[in-house]
């Protein structure tokens, strides 16, 4: 039990999405932007809890994640407001 | 007459939207623009079964919000022309995103037919789809297809004459956002209830979820300061508050996040996976297309190919057309004996409608080209590949094409921008393109690095040139997104697409419709234009010459001195010239080309003819200089031009400057007024271009005399 909660305590380490590699399943903690985009993220699928998985990862450039069945490219720049922390510690 | 009935298609991009349409209407098409905005409109009509059919294609979208021109326009057209029928095309192989844009079509309460398209693939990919049950769940009809067979094709008419009829009846269930908001929807809903203008309009729920989601574009329709409106807005400030402290976020997003929640809780019921698909054919190809290190000289060798195609093969046909109407116009020439109607026809009429039909081999190229492009699924990766470097500059990955067709011709290049969604990045691309330089500038920079600069630096002063027009196209990009689109750029959300064949039909229809737009848009206005500079070249026509050059001539003519026929020809044709409107307009341009080292009537005459398109400044200074502009007589201009005390290497080359950067043609205007829908744009990329061009021009050549005169 205690074992689990410092793991949890380790998984809760938030990263922007620029950081996290190719091949990887992340979940969102929070997207430090605009209303405006916050909601266009919302309506693609894109949402605080949101699992979704790391396809290309241009560094500092656009991202594409694989998100609800499909492949899609968030653009230069976006990749540093949306948080996410890895999904495959915590299976570990 | 027979009730004729509008059916409205939408679905998200990729859903195989448009290949339903072009296969249910071919190529009966009408494509138009939505009046005032820059999105095609595209309609076609079918009869089936004794129904007269009305389809209209609106815009792939992926939900009914207020952020980009096609959601509006796709709202407006839904809610304001109450079609009788709507299709939402969907892809069967991603239910879970293509059902978003359905689940706000059903709050809308619209007579709504869902086609699973693409069945055969979710099939291949181990989905079992019960739409049967899916189709009671949702309470819409569900028809699954494959958008190419005409079997499937069959069953979606039979099931909207069924509609259409009311043999089916539509009752699209409610869906159900949880207590906190529902309670928030009935107090904003008690409200819109006495408002008749909102209740005629659509669904009172749908209202006020849109209220609820800070849609508010529908209050501009209310009275303003009316107490209704007042309390209205008050309930939705309230409402929105207290979403916001329960689900700490945007109550916006709570509302998508349980159009999602409800998506999946209905699929889940109906949908089963039964073996796991694991091969993504598009995976493995972008692993390619997209690679780190391969992606970026992929994407050079693919617009390398596009160029070629598009300017080498096209420059066949297009050396046939100008050698046709040379000849026509020779055969004109021959048959009119009156001067004016001669010269009107050879030079107004024929030179204009060559001027117009010149330009359609590059189009139907090129557009071939980017069909092929866009159909595959590529452009998206195009995008994704170039977003990093055009980001820089504040635009986003897919201006990158059209920018770099605008070195082969500026009016595909402006008509290529219809790719990009985003009306913004339309705008500011369009805008920098005549920036670019074409290869209608190529011959005056030949003429003048060839006459005023050694071979040695030749290569670097023509780089310069372009490299100016490159910098100009930036500095537009950057003053553009800072002072005429203040605030942040839209973001870049788009989906990549899986790889697909584009079908043979599609492209045609697509090469088909633009060549249209090209020929009936632009055509007409580039033709009347051709025919105003000619009017302004040609009157007020000479009758007094300051030399009988007529005897003068026969003089020479009776001795044999041909060089003598030539020159008092060509002193006849000048001195014809200056007195003409452009003649007289080149001597009122003066005082605002000497800043600038252009003040000779000579250049303002060759720059003002240069707006019908840049090759003929060459032929315009050559009858300036009295001397025609083939062959041998090239040379001959170089040496007039050397010849001239007026003309320096500092002179030529902001002279080149100028022609760079001065508006491309007439045609990219006519285009430009085409593509933005109104002569607004048009204006100011002109006004734009021309200021830019004056001030760069000022700048070089004060700085390059401060270097000279050291």
């Amino acid at each position: 039990m205690s074992k689990r909660s410092i793991n949890n305590k380790e998984q809760k380490e938030q990263i922007p999405i620029v950081f996290a590699k190719v091949g990887e399943t992340v979940t969102v903690d929070n997207i430090q932007s605009g209303e405006h985009l916050r909601h266009r993220l919302a309506e693609i699928g894109i949402t605080q809890g949101t699992t979704l998985t790391i396809i290309r990862n241009q560094a500092r450039g656009p991202i594409v994640v694989k998100v609800k069945g499909s492949n899609i490219i968030l653009g230069t720049g976006m990749s540093f407001k949306i948080f996410v922390h890895n999904v495959d510690n915590e299976e570990q | 007459m027979e009730k004729e009935y509008t059916i409205a298609l939408t679905g998200n991009p990729n859903s195989g939207k448009s290949t339903i349409f072009n296969k249910i209407t071919g190529i009966r098409q009408h494509i138009g623009n939505y009046p005032g905005v820059t999105v095609e409109k595209k309609e076609g009509y079918y009869t089936y079964k004794n129904h007269n059919f009305r389809f209209v294609d609106l815009p792939g979208i992926y939900s009914l919000s207020p952020y980009s021109v096609e959601e509006i326009v796709t709202r407006d057209f839904l809610i304001n022309k109450k079609p009788d029928v709507v299709i939402d095309i969907v892809d069967s192989t991603n239910l879970e995103r293509n059902l978003y844009l359905a689940t706000q079509l059903i709050q809308l309460k619209v007579p709504l037919v869902l086609v699973f398209n693409m069945w055969d693939m979710a099939e291949k990919r181990g989905f079992l789809i019960d739409y049967k049950f899916l189709s009671t769940l949702l309470g819409v009809p569900i028809v699954p297809t494959v958008g190419i067979i005409k079997r499937d094709i069959d069953t979606l008419l039979d099931t909207i004459c069924d509609v259409v009829d009311g043999k089916i009846s539509i009752t699209p269930t409610e869906i159900n956002y949880g207590d906190e908001i529902e309670e928030e929807i009935k107090k904003l809903s008690a409200i819109i209830e006495k408002i008749p203008l909102l209740t005629s309009r659509c669904p009172i729920k749908w209202t006020a979820i849109k209220l609820l989601e800070n849609d508010v574009q529908i209050l501009n329709l209310l009275e303003q300061d009316s107490e209704i409106k007042k309390l209205l807005i008050e309930q939705i400030i309230k409402s929105r508050e207290h979403l916001k402290k329960i689900f700490g976020d945007d109550p916006e997003i709570a509302i998508a996040d349980k159009r999602y929640g409800f998506i999946s809780g209905a699929c889940m019921k109906s949908v089963t996976l039964s073996v796991e698909y694991r091969h993504d054919i598009s995976d493995k190809i972008d692993e390619i297309l997209i690679h780190k290190l391969f992606g970026l000289p992929i994407f050079f060798l693919l617009m390398w190919l596009l160029f070629q195609i598009t300017f080498k093969l096209g420059q066949y046909p297009m050396e046939l057309l100008d050698l046709g109407f040379v000849k026509l116009g020779a055969f004109v020439s021959t048959i009119v004996s009156n001067d004016v109607i001669r010269s009107l026809l050879v030079d107004g009429v024929i030179g204009g409608v060559g001027g117009v039909l010149i330009f359609l081999p590059n189009i139907l190229l090129l557009f071939l080209g980017i069909a092929i492009l866009e159909d595959s699924g590529y452009m998206a990766r195009a995008a994704f590949i170039m977003d990093k470097i055009m980001s820089k500059i504040g635009l986003q990955g897919k201006s990158c094409i059209p920018m770099l067709i605008g070195f082969g011709c500026n009016i595909p290049a402006i008509m290529a921008t219809r790719t990009l969604e985003n009306k913004r990045n339309r705008i500011i691309t369009i805008m920098a393109i005549p920036f670019m330089s074409c290869g209608a500038r190529l011959p005056v920079y030949a003429l003048l690095i060839g006459t005023f600069f050694s071979k040695e630096i030749a290569g670097n002063v023509l780089f310069s040139i372009y490299l100016i027009g490159v910098l100009m196209g930036i500095v537009t990009s950057i003053l553009f997104n800072k002072f005429i689109f203040k605030g942040e750029s839209p973001p870049f959300i788009m989906e990549l697409p899986p790889y697909r064949v584009p079908t043979v039909k599609g492209m045609l229809i697509h090469i088909w419709n633009r060549a249209w737009m090209y020929l009936k848009k632009a055509g007409t206005v580039i033709l009347a234009f051709s025919v105003g500079i000619w009017f302004l070249c040609t009157f007020p026509q000479t009758t007094q010459y300051s030399k009988d050059y007529n005897s003068l001539i026969k003089e020479s003519q009776k001795v044999n001195d041909a060089q003598k026929v030539i020159y008092y020809k060509n002193q006849r044709s000048l001195e014809k010239l200056e007195n003409t409107f452009a003649g007289k307009l080149g001597h009122l341009m003066i005082p605002l080309l000497k800043p600038i080292g252009l003040g000779s009537w000579k250049i303002g005459v060759a720059l003002f003819a240069g707006f019908s398109a840049k090759e003929v400044i060459v032929a315009t200074l050559g009858t300036l200089y009295s001397i025609g502009e083939t062959g041998s007589e090239k040379e001959q201009l170089k040496d007039a031009l050397q010849r001239d005390s007026f003309f320096s290497p500092l002179v030529a080359y902001v002279f080149m400057i100028f022609t760079l950067l001065y508006i491309p043609c007439l045609s990219a205007v006519a285009v430009i007024r085409a593509e933005l829908g109104g002569w607004k744009w048009a204006i100011i990329a002109v006004v734009y271009t021309v200021s830019i061009a004056w001030v760069v021009s000022f700048l070089t050549y004060g700085i390059g005399r401060l270097f000279l005169y050291i």
